[in-house]
């Protein structure tokens, strides 16, 4: 594959830490910082709830606010971002395999109040 | 010829996996077992004896590791330079968690599944039934009351996910005292995170969230801190699917979190004794990649279960 | 070479090499097999007549014959998928991978050790529901809601759940462990598409595995969760058994390609060394490996065309179900062209793989049939299913053993003797046909009955069984002959050298 070639210089022997820390400068601010944003969205998502928006509503900002979430999470505190590839797409094989089973299995019940045909519309 | 390599025997993998099969087949026989079919209490014995032979297991394994200075797999060992940009212990932790990611998501697919064949009980022209029975009255509506400690349990994961990074970082600047404290940190608040829910569970299961003044009729909406009639005795397994998917989900979350606890027991003994310096902190790493992704599933079982 | 002698027994139970866990693996799934291959004797002595007497099933644990025989049942289907073929293609991936990539061993020797612990462990747990009272009599799909505590009161479904729970973590263990073998301890001027087949195969197993096994986990967990603490489920017996189908066949349905694609890399590594010529269009084998193993894991849902679920589905399944004989048909098509104008010759390893060959080629042919929703519904719940996916996966037990024949001069030092191994070739060989042809011909005979013929109707099925249980003793004798070539040979069979079969692959001929 092409990518073995690729990263072979840049990556070797450096496993996940960091490249990104500038000289002198803490890390700890820059996870005290994301710690803030991930505790401020928790606070956005609690908020948002006591609201009462409606429905779709509600699932954009519960869900959209779980994916920002996760990918901090994600990539700073697993070092997502500053791993080689590998981790990533390492990452992503699952992916394929819970669209899947959310689609197929969490909206196909039959008689189903919200299943893929209502949401899609069809 | 196998003495040449590097690894030498080790009874710990037997050990363990006895103890595992003894404890199923003790919590099987005293859960279930005998001829009555209402379990055989003298078998916890078993179920203990298997318990405590997972933990020396554990133990056994671990003790390769205690008195080395290094890690095993800390050198990149594989010749390929793609795939050797990451070590194998980390490769390894990686696909393990695809693992988990799959168990999860199955438990919320089914949730899902549940929960969409089911009308919310708000909404209009929805004719709920006398206990609500024809209705999905979710988990979170009851909760919401109380709604603090799943916050709180939420600041505690993340505080905790800081904590390990943290600790991985004061491990790596040979900061000793600080990796250990980081780490004991991060047990303290996945204690209070599991204390925390213990309790809440507990309130739920007996119904102690609402009022007793507040009991709904048929087709009355449910106030904010009523709750619909089929949870009159309260909100456990047995209830409804409601509950069922609610605690077997935040159950399974609970027991990853306690098994980090394990985990963490390790680390910070370690950690004491200054195991872990500037070359030498993959383990914390490994762990922490561990205890994220418990964050991870904890960010969409909050919204899932105890928001909407 | 000789790996058994001088090794205590304190030697083996501690033991984290690769190549001793390899024939661990290998002496136990063989114990499994001829568990399972008795059990399936015993289904056939059952079956064999019209209205047969249940009179020697009476010695069974439990008051209830026919639970017992779904018990058999149940334990032939767990035990040979789950605990023989799949951990015997582990027995060698265990010993000849390492070897076949340059690697000194796995790269977790101990997670190695503990894979097979579990593994041993968890098969011992799930038939030790014989001793406790009752195995479990649900089948192997552990359909709900036959599972739960009102139709399934006894312990054997929760003692299966156990020791499945036990073999995922043997698998979750193994897949970690083989991943991160293959990608990273190949030797330095092997790139990846230099891998030999057996590897890349194992490879796809593995990532196959490692997705599914995890689902099976939490519908176990779901399923305990009932039985032994009182959640609720699968209670609603319409959604609960619907929702348990769609999650033990998502793990249910890729699990037979588990089983399957370990094989095919056997075929292919086997086939080339005895036609003499370089395996035909391995690109294409490989590209067709990713596409099935994609597509593997979304056709689950013809595993339930009859059962209530959305009938858009239905259809999309039915097409991604026609779609994947595709790639297997073209894996089929290479390793038959690897045979065009080749010199080949027929020791019994090369027949057990050509065999396996024609066998598969026959259960795949009727398994399109089957794809098809609207004949589904009509052969769904027969023999004729019976007879298709014992095609299938009887070539790929004809597969394993041809691995067996290949392989045992590098894991014992000599060969098996090849006038038994023919023998027992033409035995297995015939007895397969001659068992499961006659099924195909039982296309209105519900499968899980145990006693037949209360009209005459009934009764003409009673010749197509006579033939098949026949096939059944052919094959069992033939296995007896098997068993007795692997001690024979031990000690009496002809001295390997490093290479007998001039094998490429460089497990030949390294130490």
């Amino acid at each position: 594959m092409k990518d073995e070639q690729d990263t072979e210089n840049e990556h070797h022997g450096d496993h996940s830490f960091p490249g990104w820390l500038h000289a002198g400068e803490s890390p700890i601010q820059g996870f005290m910082k994301v710690f803030a944003w991930l505790v401020f969205f928790t606070i956005v998502e609690v908020m948002a709830i006591l609201q009462e928006f409606s429905f779709e509503v509600t699932m954009v900002i519960l869900f959209g606010i779980a994916a920002v979430k996760v990918w901090f999470i994600g990539s700073f505190f697993m070092h997502m971002i500053w791993d080689p590839p590998l981790v990533n797409r390492t990452a992503a094989v699952p992916v394929f395999f819970l669209i899947v089973l959310f689609l197929a299995v969490g909206l196909t019940s039959p008689g189903a109040v919200d299943d893929l045909r209502t949401i899609c519309g069809f | 010829m196998s003495e040449e390599h590097g690894h030498h025997g080790t009874p710990a993998p037997l050990v363990f996996s006895v103890a595992v099969a003894l404890m199923f087949l003790g919590l099987i026989m005293a859960t279930a077992g005998g001829e009555d079919k209402e379990g055989d209490t003298g078998y916890w014995f078993v179920f203990i004896l298997g318990i405590a032979g997972m933990i020396t297991g554990f133990m056994m394994w671990m003790q390769d590791y205690w008195d080395q200075d290094s890690e095993e797999g800390v050198e990149i060992v594989g010749y390929h330079p793609f795939w050797a940009s990451i070590t194998t212990r980390k490769f390894g932790m990686w696909i393990f968690l695809l693992t988990e990611v799959m168990v999860f998501s199955t438990l919320l697919s089914a949730y899902l599944r549940y929960r969409a064949a089911l009308p919310d009980y708000g909404a209009i022209g929805v004719d709920c039934g006398l206990q609500f029975e024809a209705c999905w009255v979710p988990a979170a509506d009851i909760i919401r009351s109380h709604l603090i400690f799943g916050v709180i349990n939420t600041f505690a994961l993340l505080l905790s996910s800081l904590t390990v990074v943290l600790a991985l970082y004061a491990a790596r600047n040979n900061n000793s005292k600080a990796a250990t404290r980081y780490l004991i940190a991060t047990f303290f608040l996945g204690t209070l995170f599991l204390i925390l829910k213990a309790y809440e569970w507990w309130e739920m299961k007996n119904g102690h969230f609402w009022g007793d003044h507040c009991s709904v009729t048929a087709g009355q909406d449910i106030g904010h801190h009523c709750v619909a009639p089929k949870y009159e005795h309260g909100f456990w397994l047995d209830t409804s699917l409601e509950g069922t998917t609610f605690y077997i989900t935040t159950g399974i979350h609970g027991a990853h979190v306690f098994v980090g606890l394990l985990a963490l027991g390790y680390l910070i003994a370690k950690a004491n004794k200054e195991g872990y310096n500037e070359k030498y902190h993959d383990t914390i790493e490994l762990f922490g990649l561990y205890w994220h992704y418990v964050d991870v599933v904890w960010v969409f079982v909050f919204p899932f279960f105890y928001l909407y | 070479m000789n790996i058994l002698e001088n090794k205590t027994l304190n030697r083996w139970l501690t033991t984290t090499n690769h190549k001793d866990v390899g024939l661990m693996y290998f002496f136990a799934t063989l114990l499994f097999g001829f568990i399972g291959l008795l059990l399936s004797l015993l289904i056939r002595i059952q079956l064999y007549q019209p209205n047969n007497g249940t009179a020697w099933l009476d010695w069974a644990p439990g008051d209830d014959a026919g639970a017992f025989y779904n018990s058999m049942v149940t334990m032939h289907g767990a035990v040979m998928v789950l605990f023989f073929v799949s951990p015997l293609s582990f027995a060698f991936a265990n010993y000849v991978v390492p070897l076949q990539i340059g690697a000194k061993d796995m790269a977790f020797p101990r997670l190695n050790a503990l894979s097979f612990w579990t593994f041993l462990f968890g098969g011992l747990v799930a038939a030790s529901g014989f001793v406790f009272g009752g195995a479990a009599d649900v089948g192997w799909t552990f359909y709900s809601p036959l599972t739960s505590l009102e139709y399934s009161p006894g312990n054997g479904v929760n003692l299966a759940g156990a020791g499945l729970v036990l073999l995922i973590i043997s698998v979750t263990a193994s897949t970690i462990n083989f991943i991160v073998t293959i990608l990273y301890h190949r030797q330095k001027n092997m790139d990846i598409w230099d891998m030999p087949m057996f590897t890349w195969t194992m490879l796809f197993t593995v990532i196959l595995m490692l997705t599914i096994f995890p689902i099976l986990l939490a519908a176990l967990l779901m399923l305990v969760g009932d039985r032994l603490f009182e959640t609720v489920f699968f209670i609603d017996e319409n959604r609960g058994s619907i929702l348990w189908g769609h999650l033990f066949w998502f793990f249910g349905h890729p699990e037979v390609y588990v089983v399957l694609l370990p094989e095919l890399g056997m075929l292919a590594e086997i086939v080339p060394v005895f036609a003499r010529k370089p395996l035909y269009g391995k690109r294409y084998i490989i590209y067709s490996l990713i596409v099935g193993t994609v597509l593997s894991v979304i056709v689950w849902v013809h595993h339930m065309f009859i059962t209530g679920i959305d009938p858009l589905l239905r259809e999309v399944m039915s097409v991604t179900t026609e779609l994947i004989s595709i790639p297997f048909a073209v894996i089929m098509i290479c390793l038959i062209a690897t045979l065009y104008d080749g010199k080949i010759t027929f020791p019994t390893a090369n027949l057990f793989a050509l065999g396996a060959i024609g066998i598969f080629v026959i259960g795949g042919v009727t398994g399109v049939f089957l794809s098809s929703a609207a004949i589904d519904y009509h052969l769904r719940g027969t023999y004729y299913l019976v007879a298709h996916f014992h095609y299938t996966l009887g070539a790929v037990t004809l597969g394993v053993v041809a691995a067996v024949y290949y392989w045992y001069p590098l894991m014992f030092g000599r060969i098996l003797d090849e006038r038994l191994g023919k023998l027992h070739f033409w035995g297995s060989f015939f007895g397969t046909i001659l068992t499961m042809t006659p099924l195909f011909y039982l296309t209105d005979m519900p499968r899980r009955i145990y006693v037949y013929g209360a009209n005459e109707h009934e009764l003409v099925w009673g010749d197509y069984h006579f033939w098949a249980t026949i096939g059944a003793f052919v094959v069992f004798v033939a296995q007896l002959i098997f068993l007795y070539n692997l001690i024979r040979s031990y000690s009496h069979g002809r001295e390997a050298g490093s290479n007998p079969w001039n094998g490429s692959t460089q497990e030949w001929g390294s130490e």
